[in-house]
């Protein structure tokens, strides 16, 4: 019997951070209301919420377990944090107000590129770390509207060959109350087929709380896209 | 919950605010003379406190307070059907539930099943056809209202000095001016539906407390300790842990005092994920010690009983500091509690008001921390020890006949060490306090030669053996308990496994050997070699 264990599953920790990506539309479009208040203002709540739900994973460690990137974006992209620990997010500037305009993704998919490539050298300078333990960095495009911009594949599919040790960049594409007719977009956005998901627009903040539940229980993606995935 | 069983007072867990609480809401509807047509039975209370499903009280008091039929999804349906609505509106259920949120804080009862277990008694005063039921809440109301009534005189002296004191500042109010009443009740409102955001849950924050008198503060040199009684010897000591698990800060804590011929004891290893853990650990094996000191002040044996009173007590203590703490975000005990966390001030304060309203069931409370304590003292065979240890969470209890033989550690206490989540943890709040329904206690002889540890799950991660065995193997022959009277000894074996455990880790990264912070007692019987205070 060997005296050692060894690491078996991928946790998120301070030597093997899962870095964590959110893109969330802040077009005009969202601020339409649902049962559960306007789809901008649950954006708003439940990043608050799951912000603060991680600065608790943080306690207790040197390190920090998850590197985030945050931005919103409309006509052009705002990021909010780039490579940040959860602590260093200011809960005030999380605010999506749906005034930024237009639907312009093929901008914002190439902030979530340049964000995860930062955040991919920050993990490299901490001491230890070890990427091929650390578990997949997750990117969460979240939009309400057809692009207004030009071609998305091109940049899409960078993002998800970006390369990673021992994993893969998993992209997960989240429609908010979509048309059918323009949905495919978000196919065409994530990783996998089963990444992405069209949600009823009353369901944003519950689905924006189950990302953390994801992250903290160690699940996978698809785990919690087939959850809303009906 | 058996109804028929139901006592108020008889459980552990009903605490000396809920009985004051339950005296003065009892006192106030005999005061109104609202003794008849209470409607709502103790079962269906009873049954209720069991169900997570249904709405805060608060809510349902404001719905009371609401001219809407209420939401046929919200409360049990015994309470919504129209005709018994109608008759609770207003009603000394109505006026039982009010009294009891509006007065909850000022009394320090914080959860709702607390408040829902007063209404139960008072139910039962009311609707039990069994006199002795009836009795016996009487009894408890006469033991109780007098404290309660001085609690209550003491609280709205001091609001209505905060209240004049407010009002002189204020800009237009003139000297000599009469106050109005305090508002006792919130203005009548809608009642909830589904889509709407839920209504805040009772105000339980803020609340004018006092900090404990006991208030806990690591000094030079507690964090090591052996301690002789007779032929027993106990050491304890906690560490940081291995430079590799980049622990930030030692969320572990052990303790131990003499008291007479007994030795008390206490391991707490704060949950990492816990804000303000690492006070919460130093604070809990203090407390937890004096409490069971004063505890057994006049007991000739330790109990069960007594050893989850102190618990109990403990988490009181938890509950007590917590809500100072709230109440008083400039108080400099903010910077001890804080440790090292870098969580906003502004986050940490919501996660302190959440651990007592649980509003976010998502969020874990702070100060939280698994225990290990008890009691050790001479048998009346005067050659053995009698311990008596209870655990709330995890870590582990091992009794090894020869601590420096070959012999094989016998768990007293065992764990799952591959589990690094844990189920039960002592805190403040209703987490906290129904932990302590699960709380394990073994009665145990230490026989002469015998050596008892006490470990966090520290000294368990990362391998297959038992701790004595695994600390055996690293510290090979120099570790022997029994001759040394080094203060420093659990340290120095702490320290080896820590180094040992960096090694191991640049040997191969993949390794995470004790990969946490490091806590041990050691308890040994040194009676078969004739001198006390140990071996020559």
């Amino acid at each position: 019997m060997p005296a050692i264990a060894k690491l078996s599953l991928k946790k998120a920790t301070a030597r093997t951070p899962q870095i964590v990506t959110f893109i969330i539309d802040d077009s005009g479009s969202m601020s339409m209301s649902t049962p559960n208040g306007p789809k901008n203002e649950q954006a708003t709540a439940a990043t608050q919420q799951l912000i603060m739900t991680m600065q608790s994973w943080n306690q207790g460690s040197t390190g920090s377990r998850y590197i985030l990137n945050i931005a919103k974006f409309g006509t052009t992209t705002v990021p909010i944090v780039e490579a940040a620990k959860p602590e260093d997010v200011s809960l005030n500037d999380l605010v999506f107000s749906a005034d930024s305009g237009t639907t312009e993704m093929p901008e914002a998919l190439t902030w979530a590129m340049h964000a995860l490539k930062k955040s991919l050298d920050g993990c490299k300078q901490v001491p230890g770390y070890a990427e091929e333990a650390s578990p997949n960095p997750l990117v969460i495009f979240f939009s309400d509207g057809g692009n207004t911009g030009g071609e998305v594949g091109t940049i899409a599919q960078a993002l998800k060959s970006l390369p990673f040790a021992g994993g893969a960049v998993d992209v997960v594409a989240v429609g908010i109350g979509m048309d059918q007719s323009t949905f495919p977009i978000m196919q065409e956005i994530a990783s996998r087929s089963d990444l992405s998901v069209n949600l009823e627009p009353g369901e944003l903040g519950n689905f924006i709380a189950d990302v953390g539940a994801t992250l903290q229980r160690g699940e996978s993606p698809e785990t919690l896209i087939k959850k809303y995935d009906s | 919950m058996d109804g028929k069983k139901f006592k108020i007072g008889k459980a552990d867990t009903d605490s000396e605010s809920l009985l004051s609480l339950f005296a003065y809401v009892f006192d106030k509807l005999k005061a109104e003379q609202a003794v008849d047509g209470f409607h709502v039975q103790q079962l269906t209370i009873l049954t209720w406190i069991n169900d997570p499903k249904f709405p805060p009280l608060a809510d349902l008091d404001r719905a009371l307070q609401s001219t809407v039929p209420p939401p046929k999804h919200a409360w049990p349906t015994q309470l919504v059907e129209h005709e018994m609505w109608q008759r609770l509106k207003e009603g000394p259920f109505q006026k039982a539930l009010n009294e009891s949120l509006q007065s909850a804080p000022i009394f320090g009862v914080t959860s709702e099943t607390e408040i829902l277990r007063i209404l139960a008694a008072i139910a039962q005063s009311f609707g039990s056809a069994n006199r002795e039921f009836k009795e016996w809440n009487e009894k408890v109301y006469q033991e109780n209202i007098q404290k309660a009534r001085g609690i209550y005189r003491v609280a709205q002296q001091q609001r209505q000095a905060s209240h004049t004191d407010a009002i002189k500042t204020s800009p237009g109010v003139q000297s000599g001016q009469t106050l109005g009443p305090i508002p006792r009740t919130s203005p009548a409102i809608d009642p909830p539906t589904k889509s709407l955001p839920a209504l805040e849950p009772p105000a339980i924050k803020k609340v004018l407390v006092e900090r404990p008198k006991e208030w806990p503060y690591e000094t030079v040199g507690a964090t090591y300790q052996w301690i002789a009684q007779g032929s027993l010897n106990l050491w304890h000591a906690s560490h940081v842990g291995p430079t590799y698990a980049e622990k930030g800060e030692n969320q572990d804590a052990t303790f131990a005092v003499k008291d007479g011929n007994r030795v008390l004891f206490a391991l707490a290893d704060g949950v990492s994920t816990s804000y303000g853990s690492r006070f919460s650990a130093i604070s809990i094996v203090r407390v937890f010690c004096n409490k069971l000191q004063e505890l057994l002040s006049n007991e000739v044996r330790p109990s069960h009983d007594l050893l989850k009173r102190a618990a109990l007590e403990t988490h009181d203590w938890l509950d007590t500091a917590l809500n100072f703490l709230i109440a008083n975000p400039e108080a400099p005990e903010w910077e001890k509690f804080r440790g090292e966390s870098k969580m906003r001030n502004e986050v940490a304060i919501k996660f302190c008001e959440n651990t007592l309203t649980l509003k976010d069931r998502f969020w874990g409370p702070v100060m939280a921390s698994t225990l290990l304590g008890g009691v050790v003292q001479p048998s009346e065979d005067r050659r053995s020890f009698e311990m008596l240890a209870l655990r709330v969470g995890d870590g582990l209890i091992e009794s090894i006949e020869n601590f420096s033989g070959d012999e094989s550690a016998r768990p007293l206490l065992a764990m799952d060490a591959q589990e690094t989540e844990i189920s039960a943890s002592l805190s403040p709040g209703p987490l906290g306090k129904n932990s302590l329904t699960s709380i394990e206690i073994i009665d145990h002889r230490i026989t002469p030669g015998e050596t008892i540890l006490i470990s966090s799950d520290g000294l368990a991660r990362g391998h297959k053996n038992s701790v004595a065995q695994e600390l055996r193997k690293i510290s090979g022959k120099s570790v022997n308990f029994s001759p040394s009277r080094d203060h420093a000894e659990a340290l120095k074996i702490l320290d080896k496994a820590a180094k040992f455990a960096d090694a191991e880790f640049k040997r191969d990264p993949q390794v995470s050997l004790f990969g946490d912070n490091l806590s041990l007692i050691v308890i040994s019987n040194a009676q078969s070699h004739g001198v006390n205070g140990g071996r020559r």
